[in-house]
């Protein structure tokens, strides 16, 4: 199986449980971890990835300030706030069910009723 | 929730975008430097770090693409564009825009305007309650149409009051003039005697102090009076201690209640009086009073008409002396009563604007249409480029609201600033004095909205048409299709149309202007110029007797003549000119007729060259005649004619007997004929000349005079010495604020045809020229889309001449057509206009004539301007461009 391309669902998803894992982090450490987290089955572009912490930022689900990188430069450092995280969990919380519900459907042992 | 807070951010990012932008590139470098960097720790080159972090940003511009369509709303930026997009079309053809702005706002604005003034004259203009079921209640003589009993006396009132049963509420009204003595000197008051249900049947409470009660109606109450407003302010100075304290009215003491609120202006009174109605034939002229009633719901005005009719009726067979043959009830409405021949006007007006809102929208749609067809070429463009069929819509869309917009801006100011300029100068005759003129924000809307629409549609129609049809068919087709030809006659239908249209409103304004002329023609009679008229009241209980009367008279008479700049002076009663007694007259042996009457007034011996009458035979009246015991009397052509035929009148007697009601009585019954005056204008300048009669002023002594002062200047100058004078005499003698005699004449009978005429004359005008700019417009358009055609036809030879001919003749048949049609709709609208026309025929040839001309040559003049153009092709330029 090939790199696949990350879908805008579950990409806000990613972002917020990545920024709750590791704190402040800059879009390009996100993108990063994403992609290692997937074992590096992801590719997360740039072109979707920089509209999406837009979008949660302008959910409020992020805030943003500016802060030095690893390397000294100016950055933007994306932190989560306290609706972030109810919604981290809120979702989490959806994922699972759908995917157990999904996993129910596609495991061939389950005797039809 | 969460997706509003998203909604709100993006909305506002306009405003916010050039640091936002620095922000998203400063945040994409940070991240390409960290790539970078990464890179070159795992091994690789500057250069290979750099193209690698670069593709996996996946193109920057590419990302910042798309963040800045997260960031904002593409719609409204799109839209930002298009608004963008049209200024620029508007700025590139200035004229166009100027013209189609100004058009719309003509039409929506005078719309405004005029519908505003209908309903504050017509439909709304009394601040009382259930002011459609007020009705008024007269004696009319059926054979002259004159009123010949307003005022009715307490036991005719009370029987017609107490035997119907058409009214839910009755109030009776009476004015007289008082004297009023204050610090400042001596003034009239014009008080209204009102039966004591005033505040329950006008609905209207007092703006400080208190309303009167049936209580204070009774005789033995001490005398209330509310105070106007008007005179509140403008009288007594606002003085809010007013209310309370006790004034001489007549020289009796009546304590001030209560101050009315603006545009109460019941009777135009300044006191309102609390006073019942009594059933006595000898109760005195106040308990004669106008009978104004409102209807019980549902009872229309012909029913109460029936029922006073009825009771009228069975009074008549009681006391046939106060019902002669002709006299029938009319009851009618307060607002016709007020309102009368001005209600025809302002409906004309109304019609005439609506015209004109019509031919404004053709206008439009026409210069829009034009556009549209010659931009076929540009949106074609467009589409080849692959701009989508919705945007372009939207655009044109965007293009025309744009212009309407402007118009509906323009047209707003227009309506406001006309409504001020209106309220200032628009004669107040026939307007009820409660009118106060406010713009109309419903029908502004309205105005707007149609002006909108029109434009609208119109713009769009060659955009849906271009829609319609392939890119590839309209580079085809994109000289002379079906499409096109279908275009032309809708564009031309849209002249005929304002062709007609202009014509109806320019032959109405036409016949109004010959109605105008003829009454400027009127022979007064008279000399208005450099001519001041007031009138004197003395204070009731001074110079009571004969001696004393004339004295003060005298007086008056040498104080006022010995002024500078004063050439004649004269006493009359009533105002100088008009009126008079109306006296029934025996003479020649003839028994006294009942009507028509004769006016008699009673004079000075200097009146007939104060106001410049002419005399025909026999000798003007002089001091002698005043001082001496024999009764002379002038006597006008008229006067003549009717009661002495084609005798000579000179040296004959005459017998006028008054009504018993007038006070004080002629000394003298009998006069006789000393000179006869040439006719003038004594009643209205619409109406024949009546009989008159002019005696001299000793046989005849009112307690109020007209005073008419003829001047060598200017003949308001004098006003403040003439009052000097009388206050010299008598502080207590009352004067009416001066008037100038042609500024009362034109006030009285010039001002209000003079109105209807500017305006109406304005909205043809206008009318007009939009027909030019139409007309031109469509010639012009065609014109160019044939420029290929015309200069194939030069190459091989055509004449210049026919070229022109060409493009003239097609413009004219459309002014023909129209022309027919307007002449044709004109025989029914002009005779909407009969009642204002005076002399004049509502199919006058020389208006009909004029009109038609006018409409002629300025449609060729219209038409030569784009024929010469045609005719001027350069035939191989116009080639090569094709």
């Amino acid at each position: 199986m090939g790199k696949v391309d990350v879908w805008q669902g579950t990409l806000a998803l990613m972002i917020l449980k990545t920024v709750e894992a590791l704190g402040p982090l800059h879009g390009y450490g996100i993108a990063r971890r994403i992609e290692q987290t997937s074992g590096k089955k992801l590719v997360v572009n740039y072109g979707t990835l920089y509209p999406a912490l837009l979008k949660l930022e302008q959910e409020g689900y992020l805030a943003t300030e500016w802060g030095t990188s690893e390397n000294g430069r100016r950055a933007r450092f994306y932190r989560l706030t306290r609706a972030g995280r109810r919604q981290v969990a809120r979702e989490t919380q959806q994922w699972e069910e759908a995917t157990s519900i999904l996993a129910r459907f596609l495991s061939p042992e389950e005797p039809a009723s | 929730m969460r997706s509003l807070r998203a909604f709100l951010l993006r909305l506002v990012d306009p405003f916010r975008r050039s640091r936002r932008e620095r922000a998203l590139d400063e945040e994409l470098n940070a991240n390409l430097a960290l790539h970078i960097e990464e890179n070159r720790r795992g091994g690789m080159s500057e250069d290979e770090a750099r193209r690698v972090a670069l593709m996996k940003l996946g193109g920057l511009d590419q990302a910042k693409e798309r963040y800045r369509d997260r960031r904002g709303l593409p719609v409204l930026d799109a839209l930002r564009q298009d608004i963008g997009q049209a200024l620029r079309v508007a700025r590139g053809n200035p004229g166009f825009t100027a013209v189609a702005i100004a058009t719309l706002a003509l039409g929506i604005g005078s719309t405004a305007i005029i519908y505003s003034v209908v309903r504050d004259i017509l439909l709304d203009p009394f601040p009382y309650v259930h002011q459609d079921r007020m009705v008024d209640v007269v004696l009319r003589d059926m054979s002259t149409t004159r009123v010949l009993r307003g005022a009715l006396p307490g036991p005719e009132f009370l029987d017609y009051q107490e035997q119907s049963t058409s009214f839910e509420a009755v109030l009776g009204t009476e004015t007289s003039s008082v004297h009023y003595v204050s610090d400042d000197g001596a003034e009239r008051m014009r008080a209204v005697w009102v039966t004591p249900n005033m505040f329950s049947f006008l609905g209207v409470a007092p703006l400080a102090g208190r309303a009167f009660t049936e209580e204070d109606g009774k005789p033995s109450s001490p005398c209330v009076a509310e105070l106007s407003h008007r005179t509140w302010i403008g009288r007594l100075g606002a003085n809010p201690d007013l209310v309370g304290k006790t004034v001489r009215l007549d020289g009796k003491p009546c304590t001030i209640i209560g101050i009315m609120p603006p545009r109460f202006e019941w009777h135009v009174g300044d006191l309102w009086i609390p006073s019942p109605i009594v059933r006595s034939t000898s109760a005195g002229q106040l308990n004669n009073r106008w009978f104004q009633a409102r209807l019980r719901p549902g009872i229309s005005v012909e029913a109460a008409e029936a029922e006073l009719s009825a009771i009228a009726r069975r009074r008549a067979e009681l006391f046939p002396t106060e019902y002669p043959k002709q006299a029938r009830i009319d009851v009618i409405t307060v607002i016709d009563w007020v309102v009368g021949r001005f209600r025809s006007v302002l409906y004309t007006l109304f019609a005439a604007v609506g015209l004109l809102l019509f031919i404004a929208c053709a206008n439009v749609a026409n210069m829009l249409l034009a556009r549209g067809t010659a931009r076929e070429r540009e949106l074609l463009v467009r589409v080849a480029l692959g701009a989508g069929r919705a945007r372009m819509v939207r655009q044109l869309v965007i293009e025309n609201l744009l212009l309407a917009v402007g118009g509906g801006i323009g047209g707003c100011l227009l309506a406001f600033g006309g409504i001020r300029a209106l309220s200032v100068w628009m004669p107040r005759q026939n307007v009820p004095w409660e009118t106060t003129l406010r713009l109309d924000t419903p029908v502004l809307v309205f105005a707007s909205a149609t002006a909108i629409l029109s434009t609208v549609i119109f713009g769009l129609y060659p955009a849906l048409l271009g829609s319609r049809r392939d890119v590839a068919e309209m580079g085809v087709q994109s000289r002379g299709g079906s499409a096109t030809r279908r275009q032309a006659r809708i564009r031309g239908g849209l002249v005929v149309a304002e062709v007609a249209l202009s014509l109806i409103l320019l032959l109405g304004t036409g016949v109004l202007v010959r109605s105008f002329v003829s009454l400027l023609n009127v022979d007064l009679g008279f000399d208005t110029s450099h001519t001041m008229l007031t009138r004197l009241a003395f204070a009731p209980g001074s110079y009571e007797t004969v001696e004393s009367r004339l004295r003060v008279y005298r007086e008056v008479l040498d104080r006022v003549g010995r002024l500078p700049g004063v050439s004649s002076v004269a006493l009359s009663n009533g105002m100088s000119a008009f009126g008079g007694f109306e006296a029934a007259i025996a003479a020649n042996g003839r028994p006294a007729d009942e009507r028509p009457m004769a006016f008699v007034k009673a004079v000075s011996e200097g009146y007939r060259a104060s106001i410049g009458l002419g005399l025909l035979a026999g000798r003007d009246l002089t001091l002698a005649d005043l001082e001496s015991s024999a009764p002379v009397a002038l006597v006008n052509q008229t006067f003549a004619r009717r009661y002495f035929g084609t005798d000579n009148p000179l040296g004959r007697a005459i017998t006028v007997s008054t009504s018993a009601d007038d006070e004080p009585a002629f000394s003298a019954t009998e006069f006789v004929v000393v000179g006869i005056l040439k006719d003038a204008i004594n009643d209205n300048i619409r109406e024949p000349v009546m009989p008159e009669a002019v005696v001299p002023l000793s046989f005849y002594r009112p307690p109020r005079v007209g005073l008419t002062v003829r001047t060598t200047g200017d003949p308001l100058s004098i006003a403040g010495a003439v009052r000097r004078e009388a206050r010299a005499i008598d502080e207590n003698i009352a004067l009416t604020p001066p008037v100038a005699l042609d500024a009362a004449v034109y006030e009285g009978f010039y001002a209000q045809p003079g109105f209807v005429l500017i305006v109406l004359g304005m909205f043809a005008v206008t009318g007009l020229l939009l027909v030019a700019v139409g007309i031109y417009g469509v010639l012009a358009y065609t014109v160019s889309q044939q420029t290929r055609d015309i200069a194939i036809r030069l190459a091989v030879g055509g004449e210049q001449g026919d070229i022109l001919r060409m493009v003239v003749t097609r413009g004219l048949r459309l002014v023909g057509v129209g022309v027919a049609l307007g002449l044709f709709s004109s025989l029914g609208t002009n005779r909407l206009l009969e009642s204002q026309l005076w002399h004049t025929s509502p199919h006058d040839a020389v208006a009909l004539s004029t009109v038609v001309t006018l409409i002629v040559v300025v449609g060729v003049l219209a038409c030569l301007l784009p024929g010469l153009r045609a005719m001027r092709i350069e035939p191989m330029a116009a080639l090569r461009q094709e």
